[in-house]
This record gives C-alpha cells, sequence and structure tokens, in this order.
C-alpha cells in the first residue's frame, strides 16, 4: 500500500469513517483521485462494512437524478457501495470478469480475451462496479504478464466503455464523455467510449459527437467512432448532421464511410421497427433521409459501393430500389452505373425481406 | 597410315579380297592362319615385328550383344589396333576388347599389331556375322492401370496416360502399419501388411538381355523424390528410389525374371505436384543406346473429404467432465444416439489436452480409396490436420492414427481462425461434382457497425492442396470474415433432406427469421431461462441497436448465400432458413446470441435414421409452454425428410459447455464416415 494510502486510511479510521454519516463518507471518497486504488479500496471497504443500514442512503444518492455532469462520481460511489452490500456474487464477478485469464479464454472457440459478453450479461448494476473500476482501480487490476496482459487489458478498458452503451446506461454518459474527451487515452478506447455515447448518452450527446468529429485534430479513429455513433441517436437532428457532414468539404475516403456507416445504422429498418410504431413516421423521415444521403454519395464516390450498399440495403427504403435502376442505367458515368448495378439484386432481397 | 577414330591419324588402307591372306606391306613379313597378314615397317635392332592373331566369341550374335575380342598374337606385341568393321577407322587400342554391332551384317575384322620392331596386320574377312532383331526382349512396365487390384496383360492398355479410362493408383502411405510412430513414408523397408499400402508395378523379364547394358526407371520431373519405389525380395520390399531422377535395376536380374516394385507416395499433392507419376522403363545395350523402353503413369489417391450425406462409422467428442463448463449433458445425449444408430462413440479425454473441446476445429475427416483385388475397393480412413496448433490436435495423432488410418500433418504453422476445421465443410454432390465441393468462410468486408474492412481466408496452401487434388474443387470460399471465430459452421450446415429432388439442402441461419418467430410470442417471455443472460422477448424486441447489428448479420448472411449459389447452382429453394441470433461478443465481432441451431451434428446411420443433434436454442415458450424457436425447426425439417429416412432430432443442452465458448455442438464434435459406393478414379 502507498504511503499516502496508508496516511489517509489511518485518518479515515476509524476516527473518520466510524461515524456512520453516510453522506459525508460519500462525499470523502468521491474525492479519491483517480488512480489512488489502495485509497479507494480503503474507503469502499469501510462503506461496505456499514452493511444494510447504509443502503437506504447510498441508494438516494445512486440514483440516477444524481449523475450529473458534477456529482456522477459521487453518484457512482453511492452505487457501487449498495450494489456490493446487497450483491455481493455480482460485484465478484464484476471484479474478476471471467474472460480475462488465459484459463479460461483459452477455451474459447477463438482463444483471445473476450470479457464484454459475460460483462453485459450482469446487467445494469455492475455499470457502477466498472466505473469504479475504471476510476481507481483499472491499473492495478491482476493482467496476466506480457503479451496476453496486454490484450486482456484492451478487451477490459473497451469493455467498460461497452458495457454502459449495450444497456443503454444513461447513468455513465459523464463518464463516457470524459474516455472520448482525454487525448491521453487508447484512440480504440475513445472511440469505443463515442459509440458507447451515441447509444447511452441520448439526444444530448450528438452536440458531443459533432464537436469531436469537426475538431480536425482529433485522431480519425476517434472521429470515426463519433460517426458511427450519430447513427445510434435515433432523431431527423442526428441524420440532418451526417448529411451536413457528408455534403461538406475535407472529406476524407475514411471518414466519408463512416458516416456511411451512421446513415446504415441510423437507417436500419429492423432497429426502427423495434422503436415501435409510435416512432413510425420519425423513422420514416430519417429512413428517406438516409436512403437519399447514400444515393448523392453513389453518385460521387461509386468507389465506396460496399459501404453504400450497406447503406441502402439496411434502409431497405422501397424508393431507393428504383432510385438505384435508375443510377444502374442512366448513371453519369461508367463507374455509377457499374457500383448501382451491384446495388440492386441485395437490395431487392433487403426490401423483400422488410416486407414479410 | 590409317585414319584412326582414336587418335585422328592416317594410315595406308589396304583391301582385302581374300580370306587367310597375309599381304606385306613392308619389312619382314609373317604369316598367320587363317587371315590376311600385313607387316608394317619394324624398328632396327635385329628384332622382328610381332605376328597378329586374335579370335573372338561369338562369332555370330545379335543387335547389341557384346562380341569379346582376344589377342592370340605372338612376337611380344605392344600396341594393338582394332578395326572391328574393316572401315579402316581404328575401333579399340585395347589389347582384348568388347564389341557391340549395332546393325546386322557381316564384318571383317582387322587386328594391328606392333612392337619396337615393326608391326603386322592380320584380317579376318566376314569373320562377325550379326543378326537383326534381338533374340527376345521387350521391355514392359506394367501397373494396375485398369484399377481392379491385380496386374495383368490387360493392364497395358491405356497405361501411359492417367485419366478416367487408365493409369493406376498409388497411396501416400502416412499411415503406421508397423507402429514404430513413424509414418511409413519414412521407412526404406516395407513387410507385412504394409506392403498392402504399396502399388504394385512389375517390370517384366527382358528375355537375352543386352550384355552390358543396363536397365532404368525414370521418374517424372514432378514426382522426383515425392515417391518411394520398392523391390520385392520374398515378401520385404527394400527401397530403392526415393530421389532423384532415376533408379537402376540390374540388368541381369531383368533378364532371369519379372521384377516386382512397390510404389507409395512420400510427400503430399501440392500446387506444384498433381500426384501424378510416369515410370518409364529404359533398356540400354553396353553402348548406353537405348534398346526399348516402356512407360506407366499413377496418380496418388487424393482425399476425399466427408458429407454429412455419408453414413456414420464413428462419432467423437471431448471429454469435458467437471467445471461449469463440462459437457456431460452432450455427451449423454450423443451417447444415445450413437447406441440408436449402431454408431461407435469415442471419446477423447479433456483434462489430457488441457480442456480444449474443439474437435471439429482439429482436423477434417476423409478417406483415402484404393483398388483392391478383394473386394470394390480398398478404404484407408484419413483426416487432415488444421493449421490450428492447439491441444486437441493431438488427439488425432495419438489415438486415431495408425494402421490403415492416416493423417495430414499440418501444412502451415499460421494458425489464424480461419484455418480450422469448423471453417471448412463440403457442399454435397451437384452435376458435374460427383464428390460435392469443398468450401471455406472468408472474404474481405466491412467488420459490422463500422467503416473498418476486415480480411481473412484459409491459408493458400491449404487451399491450393484442395483444388490440386482436384476430385471436390474447384473450392470456394463465402464471407464469414465477420464473425469472431469466423467459421461457416456457425451459419451454415449441409444436411441430407430426402423428401427433395437434390436430396440434401443448406440450412442457414437467419436473423429475420428468429426475429418473425419473436415477434409472434409472448412479449412477457422468457429467453435463456436461468442462464446469466436470461432476457424476455420484450427486451429482445426493444433493443434497437441489437436488431441494427441482426439486419446488418442478416445482410451478410445473404451475401453468403449468393455466393454459395454462384458457386454450386443451388436456388433458394435449397436453403432452409432457422431462427438465429447474433450479437457483438466484443470489438465488433459477431457470434450467435441463441445457441446457434445450424451448428448441429448430423449423424446419417446405416439403419436409415438421419439422427440430428441440434443445440437447443432456448427460444421463447408459446402458452404450450413449447419453444418457438424449436417449433419452427420441427416444422422446416418435416418436410424435408421421409419415412424410410426419417430425421431423429434431440435438442441437446450447450449453452454453458460450447455456446458461451464461441461454439455449438458441431464444434465439438467429429466424425469417422463411409464414403459413397463409388469409384473416383473413373470419374
Amino acid at each position: 500500500m502507498k504511503i499516502a494510502a496508508i496516511i489517509l486510511t489511518a485518518l479515515l479510521t476509524p476516527a473518520l469513517f466510524a461515524q456512520t454519516n453516510v453522506g459525508a463518507l460519500l462525499d470523502q471518497a468521491a474525492e479519491i483521485k483517480p488512480g489512488e486504488s489502495a485509497d479507494w479500496i480503503a474507503a469502499r471497504d469501510y462503506i461496505v462494512s456499514l452493511g444494510n443500514d447504509a443502503v437506504p442512503t447510498l441508494r438516494d444518492a445512486g440514483k440516477e437524478s444524481a449523475w450529473t455532469a458534477d456529482g456522477w462520481v459521487r453518484a457512482m460511489v453511492a452505487e457501487s457501495c449498495r450494489v456490493r452490500i446487497e450483491d455481493p456474487e455480482l460485484a465478484a464477478k464484476a471484479d474478476s470478469p471471467r474472460g480475462l485469464r488465459p484459463e479460461r479464454y483459452k477455451l474459447f472457440r477463438k482463444p483471445m480475451p473476450l470479457c464484454q459478453q459475460d460483462l453485459k450479461n450482469l446487467g445494469t448494476d455492475a455499470v457502477p462496479l466498472l466505473l469504479e473500476r475504471w476510476h481507481w482501480t483499472f491499473e492495478t487490476f491482476s493482467f496476466s504478464e506480457g503479451e496476453a496482459g496486454q490484450a486482456e487489458r484492451d478487451c477490459f478498458a473497451r469493455g467498460i466503455m461497452w458495457v454502459p452503451g449495450e444497456l443503454v446506461d444513461r447513468r455513465a454518459r459523464h463518464h463516457l464523455e470524459a474516455v472520448l474527451r482525454d487525448a491521453a487515452l487508447s484512440e480504440l478506447w475513445r472511440q469505443e467510449a463515442a459509440v458507447a455515447l451515441g447509444k447511452a448518452g441520448g439526444t444530448d450527446a450528438l452536440e458531443t459527437l459533432t464537436e469531436l468529429y469537426d475538431d480536425e485534430t482529433q485522431p480519425t479513429t476517434v472521429r470515426e467512432g463519433c460517426a458511427w455513433a450519430m447513427g445510434r441517436i435515433p432523431t431527423v437532428a442526428a441524420a440532418d448532421a451526417i448529411k451536413e457532414r457528408l455534403e461538406g468539404d475535407g472529406l476524407t475516403a475514411e471518414l466519408r464511410r463512416a458516416l456511411l456507416t451512421g446513415v446504415a445504422i441510423l437507417g436500419s429498418s429492423w432497429a426502427w421497427n423495434a422503436r415501435g410504431v409510435m416512432q413510425q413516421e420519425t423513422g420514416d423521415e430519417v429512413r428517406e433521409k438516409c436512403a437519399r444521403m447514400a444515393i448523392e454519395v453513389l453518385k460521387s464516390s461509386p468507389q465506396d459501393v460496399d459501404a453504400i450498399s450497406r447503406a441502402l440495403i439496411m434502409t431497405a427504403w422501397e424508393d431507393s430500389l428504383q432510385w438505384v435502376k435508375d443510377l444502374a442505367e442512366n448513371g453519369e458515368s461508367k463507374e455509377v452505373r457499374f457500383a448501382a448495378k451491384e446495388c440492386v439484386e441485395p437490395l431487392q432481397t433487403a426490401i423483400k425481406r422488410n416486407e414479410n | 597410315m590409317r585414319r584412326s577414330k582414336l587418335s585422328g591419324g592416317y594410315a595406308c588402307a589396304i583391301a582385302a579380297f581374300m580370306t587367310f591372306i597375309l599381304v606385306a606391306c613392308g619389312g619382314g613379313g609373317s604369316s598367320g592362319g587363317g587371315g590376311s597378314g600385313s607387316s608394317g615397317g619394324g624398328g632396327g635392332g635385329g628384332g622382328s615385328a610381332p605376328a597378329p592373331d586374335f579370335n573372338a566369341t561369338p562369332t555370330s550374335t545379335t543387335i547389341g550383344n557384346p562380341v569379346q575380342f582376344s589377342d592370340q598374337s605372338v612376337g611380344a606385341p605392344t600396341t594393338w589396333q582394332w578395326d572391328f568393321d574393316n572401315d579402316s577407322v581404328i575401333d579399340s587400342t585395347s589389347q582384348n576388347p568388347s564389341h557391340s554391332y549395332g546393325t546386322a551384317g557381316t564384318y571383317s575384322v582387322t587386328l594391328t599389331v606392333g612392337n619396337a620392331s615393326g608391326s603386322n596386320s592380320l584380317t579376318k574377312t566376314n569373320y562377325i556375322t550379326i543378326t537383326g532383331a534381338p533374340a527376345s526382349g521387350t521391355a514392359d512396365i506394367d501397373a494396375d492401370t485398369n484399377r481392379d487390384g491385380t496386374i495383368t496383360t490387360a493392364d497395358d492398355t491405356n497405361e501411359n496416360v492417367w485419366n478416367s479410362s487408365g493409369g493406376a493408383v498409388f497411396y501416400f502411405n502416412q499411415d503406421d502399419d508397423d507402429n514404430n510412430n513413424n509414418e511409413d513414408y519414412a521407412d526404406t523397408v516395407s513387410t507385412g501388411v504394409d506392403t498392402n499400402d504399396l502399388a504394385q508395378v512389375i517390370i517384366r523379364q527382358f528375355v537375352n538381355p543386352p550384355a552390358g547394358g543396363n536397365v532404368a526407371v525414370t521418374v517424372s520431373t514432378a514426382a522426383q523424390g515425392n515417391i518411394r519405389v520398392f523391390r520385392n525380395n520374398s515378401g520385404t520390399y527394400t527401397s530403392v528410389y526415393s530421389a532423384g531422377a532415376s533408379f537402376t535395376l540390374p540388368i541381369g536380374d531383368v533378364g532371369a525374371g519379372d521384377v516386382e516394385l512397390g510404389i507409395e507416395g512420400r510427400d503430399r499433392i501440392s500446387s506444384s505436384w498433381d500426384g501424378q507419376v510416369t515410370l518409364t522403363l529404359e533398356v540400354r545395350n553396353s553402348s548406353n543406346t537405348l534398346v526399348d523402353s516402356d512407360a506407366v503413369a499413377l496418380r496418388m489417391a487424393p482425399p476425399i473429404f466427408a458429407t454429412n450425406l455419408w453414413i456414420t462409422e464413428e462419432y467423437h467428442i471431448v471429454n469435458i467432465p467437471s467445471g461449469g463448463s463440462h459437457n456431460g449433458a452432450l455427451r449423454s445425449a450423443m451417447q444415445t444416439i450413437c447406441t440408436n444408430g449402431g454408431i461407435t462413440y469415442r471419446e477423447a479425454y479433456g483434462p489430457s489436452y488441457q480442456w480444449d473441446r474443439w474437435l471439429q476445429d482439429s482436423s477434417e475427416p476423409a478417406v483415402i480409396q484404393l483398388p483392391s483385388s478383394t473386394g470394390p475397393r480398398r478404404v484407408i480412413d484419413n483426416v487432415v490436420q488444421l493449421a490450428r496448433w492447439r491441444p486437441v490436435d493431438d488427439w488425432s495423432e495419438d489415438v486415431l492414427w495408425g494402421s490403415d488410418f492416416d493423417w495430414f500433418q499440418r501444412f502451415s504453422t499460421s494458425n489464424g481462425s480461419h484455418n480450422y476445421g469448423g471453417n471448412l465443410e463440403v457442399v454435397p454432390p451437384t452435376t458435374g461434382q460427383p464428390y460435392g465441393t469443398i468450401c471455406y468462410g472468408g472474404g474481405t468486408g466491412l467488420k459490422i457497425g463500422t467503416s473498418t474492412t476486415t480480411s481473412d481466408n484459409m491459408t493458400a496452401v491449404y487451399r491450393q492442396f484442395f483444388d490440386a487434388c482436384e476430385l471436390q474443387g474447384t473450392s470456394f470460399n463465402y464471407t464469414s470474415e465477420w464473425l469472431a471465430v469466423g467459421h461457416i459452421d456457425e451459419f451454415s450446415m449441409f444436411i441430407p433432406a430426402p423428401n427433395t429432388s437434390r436430396g440434401w439442402v443448406c440450412l442457414i441461419a437467419s436473423p429475420d427469421r428468429a426475429y418473425q418467430i419473436l415477434n409472434t410470442a409472448p412479449s412477457s417471455a422468457i429467453v435463456f431461462q436461468g442462464r446469466g443472460s436470461q432476457t424476455t422477448v420484450s427486451n429482445i424486441i426493444a433493443d434497437s441497436a441489437l436488431q441494427t447489428l441482426n439486419n446488418e448479420v442478416q445482410t451478410r448472411i445473404d451475401q453468403a448465400r449468393t455466393e454459395i449459389k454462384n458457386a454450386t447452382g443451388l436456388t433458394d429453394a435449397d436453403f432452409i432458413e432457422l431462427p438465429t441470433l447474433f450479437e457483438n461478443v466484443g470489438n465488433n465481432w459477431m457470434a450467435a446470441y441463441n445457441p446457434g441451431v445450424v451448428n448441429l451434428v448430423c449423424l446419417p446411420a446405416s439403419n436409415g435414421t438421419i439422427y440430428l443433434a441440434i443445440p437447443d436454442p432456448e427460444g421463447p415458450n408459446n402458452a404450450s409452454s413449447q419453444d418457438m424457436f424449436q417449433l419452427d425447426i420441427n416444422a422446416q425439417l418435416a418436410a424435408l425428410d421421409t419415412s424410410s429416412n426419417p430425421y431423429a432430432i434431440t435438442y441437446v443442452d450447450v449453452f454453458e459447455s460450447y455456446h458461451e465458448l464461441l461454439g455449438e455442438a458441431h464444434c465439438g464434435s467429429n466424425t469417422v464416415r463411409t464414403p459413397p459406393n463409388d469409384d473416383w478414379w473413373d470419374k
């Protein structure tokens, strides 16, 4: 244990932590600097040792409305401690993901570390535990030695970003935004955070995503993630944001393809079915916009036919079949006509599936 | 001066018109009986030039046979000049030379002998008589080119070129009949049952072979070093060839009777060798002039990879006896199926192989078929080991490999998942492909939900091998690079369908069909009851991200279907869509969300029943507490079987033992199967 942690622990135990003012304990714990794992563990264990008596206060402190830009760390502490008291078995699983250690992933059909699904299966109660891990103890986690450990580290980090998105856990939005903005972190981790923010961040996330996308100083990997994430926000505004950027100047091939991926995700007819009949009108508007965007890119950049085709197929906008056929016949260049022809058959299949 | 073949000089030319007349050209002459003589200028010193004489045996023989000349001169000659055909060109300067005549006729022979005192010549006119044809011998090398298991005169037809009408078959001798833990092709002596693995070749007796000649067998260039040739000596076969352009046999042995050889392959078919070899027998005389030759063509039998239509002999599985992912449920189910179907059930003990359970991935079952004299054909079981490099790969070597069960060792050190056996299947027979077509997954495409292109495929050395074997080529790939594991058995499977015109169908995973079923299921119905990932129908349907992902997966499966159709001529009617959802298991790699039902074990049995062990999809129950995914599968399969070849469906629990580890039932299984009652070499 580091000296600072020893001193802090001595200060807090029992003189400070002996009190039953859970709120004050949360305040203290939330102030522990990121990465100070020993201090955090000492504080956390003390709160958890208070047991069920502390749960009502923790639950209140950890309610969703408390996960604000300024207060989310305190809320995270509260929820983390509550889950550790109420469901120690789940906490143990979150603390030791089964897909990380070689003795586990050697059993996989493809022997690579994959903890994401196991973490996701733990459900939303595990999210505060994962965020706690990221905030204080990720760097001291017992990864394997050497190359295996690097792969495990990357897997775990990406899992911590990915799970809140998959579970659409809005509480994690500030954590995700912080990761997305942290230029010192791995580009892939930031990309994962961007996508998760698109899934979990709600309509508010569009502003952050477009800001980071438009920032030319950001790595392409991160900007790509922002483009994909825009497609995760099921609004007309997101469609317009993508359209504006597809039509903008200085669009690189990588970013154009990333925006097309956003179009495919946003236009997905199946996703709009999942959103229900109440969303149908918005869905139709968005899907038509997506189909038109894909057609416009087909005219200007037929070399991206695979990404264009995917956007058209997933959107499966009925009218788009005729648009594509027209381009196959009358496109301005042979490249456009050829690319359009490639799209016709799979688009027919997709529309037929959609009708069924 | 006489023009000498040896020296290039000239000698005086004196024609001899009379037998046994000695002509003195100068110096003191001497006569010799039976020849015409001449004396050359002698040296001084009071000595005398030698008196030439000689004889020969035989004096009457055939083309190519040697005639031995013996000097009988007197007077201490120190030089000898022979002119065997009286053309005034010196043919030899040896004292007792041998000479073979290449043309029929009667020849006069002149010997000139000399010493320091001078020289004399003797010509024996019309002394040697050579007749035209050899007394016998034609070169004849025979193999079982009509593929009936024996070598007869009938094999002389169509023996020089390998095609569907002729040419013999031999074996890549990589089983281990003598149990010495080496492939038999490494052995330089073959005895006992291993001799059955040698393709017999007979060099027929060459009557009256040219004395001093030689017998060689040349090996066609591409096959050099890839075969071994043994010679049979009373049942013991000893290696006479393993590398180089040719091998030789004692000419006397060939003259004394038939010489029996045995041929085996010692390397596999590859892109640089199609397994064919031509053996050319060449008989040459003492002058190394070709007297006669004959050739025979052979082809190494390629492995024939099993399809799910073949009758099952054995079922193999890894025993994972304990732990949270033990596979007791699947093993128990498969034991029952095997008992009912008369199929041999075999287990590899998991703890001995570091709990590696993915037996399907380690190797691909095949057979080698060879002509046989005791039955329709001989079948040697075989597995081709894939480039996987994980523990249970060794089971093939440890247990299966042995007498008449051979294995191809890994071709590559590349251990990418796309090289695993689960990514290698065989499309059953189609028009023009009587043994089906090998297929594997891979390609280039966008990772699901990203704009990142990913590319993967089975290593080229395997793909080239399949195509070089020809029988089940040209192989083809279809998209699977978007999957976490990347295997085509995760979303496609070819099974018998006796009630269809084609006789089989392709089962293909369908997220679309899964959603159709879910949309009719009670929204509160539980899916994955009791599992860590337990959820409800409403949760699944409301998950727009999951639907987006599956929408894209469906487009990729549709693409795969198109690729299969384009390669094989299948139509949409040949595909049966079974409900399967996919999920992102990390880093945008896909795997089955519910246990992948197409990843089933298909075991047609000799009793006519087609046993299907299908991963339990653990779908939602309807109001009658029936699994709606299972009902859909049962209903679709019910239209495909017949009363004489019915399906026997067992839903097997693989959720924690395989599914959560990114595989299903098929991934953990392997088989030995009986090939069709047919001869591949006639195709």
